[in-house]
């Protein structure tokens, strides 16, 4: 039964870190699981780095095909991409490839939403009330993102009880067996 | 490919080694140092190697790149624009000159070229500098902290490598301890202030256990760790070599500054590693994204999940560990002391850090 939690909590982990690898983003416009109502065409994201020309961002729709994107502003720690169009309701998820200052390269991606009105026309209280739904739907999304980790720190705890590694354990033996004879070594040795 | 970065790192560092360490030698009265035999062929390749080891991490990030824009474009890219890029095309001038330089002027037998010599290694140093972790982090104290460090690392392991490995006898032990002693000393606290500078620039140091969960605290702690048996060196070195030096001209102090110089170079591996690494400002987006050090989690034995703090909890197991490092600790003065050969004691000082280490890891909650 631990073992199943446990691998149940690592199965929730891997699943879960592909939206959530989002190393040293900042800042990012759409932001990360937002979803966008309004018409969309720019991506900002602001990095804790600056970043180095040759960095980039490509933006895939949920079958898995490429957007077009239009060009990539890089000014200092801000990227800014440009998509050829409008995006369409749906899934995205945003691959992001930079060269920080130090030459390092850091890659991540992030998920983000578009749901338009299809129309735009519908009026302003109907407008409010639907993103109203979508915070709270977002709500219940953090309320059991919050209540898995209670279920993994339970399932760690129940590990670190028998977390005594065999190998630490042999080393430590074979680490006492050495200063004993360099102990009786050394001894013999001043006797002479 | 990324593994071969850390051989020519470390290699990197040697050769900055050497090349202060033989110039510094150099300027010594030759009576306040043992025979020193140097081949000029050797500095040539130092300087040499300087070029080509510093290209490697930007010929790495090339290929990582062009993957994605073609070689053509990328290679003029990155070294023009790029700051790491930058700092090798002025690496590669510096070290054009200075290989001229040695090659044609008698470098080795007049002081002043040697304090030319100097200059160029101490630019070439501020280069490295000026393109390393630190100073992406916060461009003028980075650089500067940096600079420093490598600075002083290089002065005071350059003359322990080119003692210990380059010297023909050990004639003078006595008069060349009596200077090197404070210029380690020196160098040792400049080393420990500004490598404690970076370390406040690339990390809280409130989160000093918490980045032992990335691969870059593991390096950095066992960095740290091994500055202990360092010290013990120096000890012996320094104070205890005098000692018996003083009673016995015959005693050969050379093994203990080769098992000193094999320490320091065991450092240099471990910053090697290192400084590939990603430095940890957002420890938690880096435990989600690449997850935690595949050392820690394997000594944790528990899933570490990206919200963790390291605690720490003494157990039976840490206790003893730590019982372990105190008498290897012990041991290795008590190797000197009673005359055994230094490979003994370098064995001691290898089992002290990794007593020392699990005794922390250990005792993680």
């Amino acid at each position: 039964m631990k073992k199943l939690l446990s691998l149940l909590f690592i199965v929730y982990l891997s699943f879960s870190s592909a939206v959530s690898a989002h190393t040293d983003v900042k800042n990012a416009s759409p932001a990360e699981g937002e979803t966008v109502t309004e018409n969309i065409q720019e991506l900002q994201l602001e990095f804790e780095t600056t970043i180095e020309n040759g960095s980039t961002l490509s933006l895939l729709s949920k079958s898995g095909t490429e957007v077009s994107i239009k060009g990539v502003q890089l000014t200092g720690n801000k990227m800014t991409a440009l998509t050829a169009e409008p995006l369409k309701n749906g899934p995205y998820t945003a691959n992001w490839r930079i060269v920080g200052k130090d030459g390092h390269l850091i890659e991540g991606s992030y998920s983000f939403n578009v749901q338009q009105e299809s129309g735009n026309q519908e009026s302003l209280a109907a407008t409010g009330e639907k993103a109203e739904v979508t915070d709270r739907a977002a709500d219940t999304q953090e309320l059991v993102e919050e209540s898995n980790p209670s279920t993994a720190a339970a399932a760690s705890e129940e590990q670190s009880q028998s977390k005594t590694n065999i190998v630490i354990s042999l080393l430590t033996g074979f680490m006492l067996f050495v200063v004993l004879q360099t102990v009786m070594w050394l001894v013999r040795r001043g006797r002479k | 490919m990324i593994y071969l970065l850390y051989l020519t790192e470390l290699l990197l560092y040697i050769c900055f080694a050497v090349l202060m360490g033989s110039f510094v030698m150099h300027l010594v009265p030759s009576g306040k140092k043992p025979s020193i035999h140097i081949h000029k062929r050797w500095l040539q390749l130092s300087v040499l190697g300087i070029v080509f080891l510093s290209l490697m991490p930007v010929a790495y990030l090339i290929y990582m790149l062009q993957e994605d824009i073609g070689w053509a474009v990328t290679i003029p890219n990155v070294l023009a624009t790029f700051e790491v890029g930058q700092a090798w095309t002025l690496t590669l001038i510096l070290s054009l000159f200075f290989y001229t330089f040695v090659s044609l002027f008698p470098v080795l037998e007049q002081k002043r070229y040697a304090v030319i010599s100097i200059v160029f290694i101490v630019l070439l140093i501020f280069t490295a500098g000026w393109a390393g972790h630190p100073a992406s982090l916060e461009k003028v104290p980075g650089f500067f902290y940096h600079s420093l460090h490598f600075l002083a690392v290089s002065v005071w392991v350059g003359i322990l490598l080119v003692v210990s490995w380059l010297s023909t006898d050990k004639e003078n032990w006595l008069h060349f301890l009596k200077w090197f002693t404070p210029v380690a000393v020196v160098s040792f606290i400049v080393t420990a202030v500004s490598g404690f500078m970076m370390m406040t620039i690339i990390t809280d140091v409130s989160d000093y256990t918490n980045i032992w969960m990335l691969n870059y605290g593991q390096a950095l702690l066992l960095k740290h760790i091994m500055v202990i048996p360092i010290l013990v060196f120096a000890i012996i070195n320094s104070f205890l070599v005098k000692k018996q030096l003083q009673k016995d001209l015959a005693f050969n102090p050379k093994p203990w500054v080769k098992a000193e110089s094999i320490v320091l170079i065991m450092i240099f591996s471990v910053t090697a590693f290192l400084g590939q690494q990603p430095p940890p400002h957002a420890i938690q987006t880096m435990l989600k994204s690449d997850g935690a050090a595949p050392l820690f989690e394997y000594i944790y034995g528990g899933v570490v999940e990206p919200s963790m703090n390291v605690q720490f909890e003494v157990t039976a197991m840490s206790v003893l560990l730590a019982v372990l490092f105190i008498s290897f600790f012990i041991l290795m003065l008590a190797s000197f002391v009673r005359k055994a050969p230094a490979v003994l004691s370098f064995a001691m000082s290898f089992f002290l850090v990794v007593s020392l280490y699990l005794a922390l890891m250990v005792s993680i909650q």
